[in-house]
């Protein structure tokens, strides 16, 4: 079986750069707000040293890593 | 204590960084995620990691390559505990105004239902594959998987959309 389908794949980004193009609905909080309540939050779990239960990869693993593409993050 | 970089309220580049990445983390956290509520609960976390990291995330790639890890798996975590927990929260969730006002806008969002219809972690593999351009092997590295489950699952991930892209389409 043929590990990519061309045209699946292209109506696929076509759909995703129009949603791309779309503004985004307004946030809960603003970038101030947001940034401000992470503080708090990394303080708060800093001063606890509780471990975090989630999974989370290691920086140095993606130091390395390729950054492909212009999609990513912080696009 | 006191020296921990996280809490600190400074000019150490992390609010500029939010900034710049955020609009791209919250469009595919709701792809990922399918409802803006569970999304913007899916960047927080995922951004919350990061800071805990900041200080050793030392160039922007790195940066922002954690993100992108964090926020993939983050999801796929989140989405693991979810089956095994007694809350059904995607189905209860009541905040939805935002979802409706967004919907509302333009046309529909094929992109999104048709993702919608996909396990959570072919979902990953295509939009790792096909929506932020990363090869196999990486995209494996980020699903912690092997390159041939990234390729199977893409393969059965965009057999599915095909019939759910033409059926909106």
């Amino acid at each position: 079986m043929a590990d990519e389908e061309p045209e699946t794949v292209h109506e696929l980004r076509r759909h995703y750069h129009a949603f791309a193009a779309r503004a985004l609905p307004d946030p809960p909080l603003s970038d101030e707000e947001l940034v401000a309540e992470l503080r708090a939050r990394a303080k708060s779990e800093a001063g606890s040293g509780r471990e975090r239960a989630r999974e989370e990869p290691q920086p140095t693993q993606q130091a390395n890593g390729p950054e492909t593409g212009q999609s990513g993050v912080g696009s | 204590m006191d020296e921990d970089k996280p809490g600190e309220d400074k000019d150490d580049g992390f609010a500029q960084f939010v900034s710049e990445v955020r609009p791209g983390l919250r469009r595919h956290a709701y792809l990922l995620c399918g409802d803006w509520h569970e999304a913007e609960d899916l960047v927080q976390n995922t951004l919350l990691a990061v800071l805990l990291r900041w200080d050793r995330l030392l160039w922007p790639e790195a940066a922002r390559g954690y993100t992108r890890t964090t926020l993939y798996r983050t999801f796929l975590s989140e989405r693991r505990h979810a089956r095994w927990s007694t809350e059904t929260s995607r189905a209860e969730v009541p905040e939805r105004a935002a979802d409706e006002q967004f919907d509302a806008v333009g046309d529909r969002l094929i992109l999104a239902a048709a993702l919608r219809e996909l396990p959570a972690r072919q979902r990953a593999a295509v939009m790792l594959r096909y929506l932020e351009d990363l090869d196999v092997t990486h995209t494996a590295q980020i699903l912690e998987c092997a390159p041939a489950t990234v390729r199977s699952q893409t393969t059965r991930a965009l057999a599915s959309m095909r019939a759910s892209l033409s059926r909106q389409g």
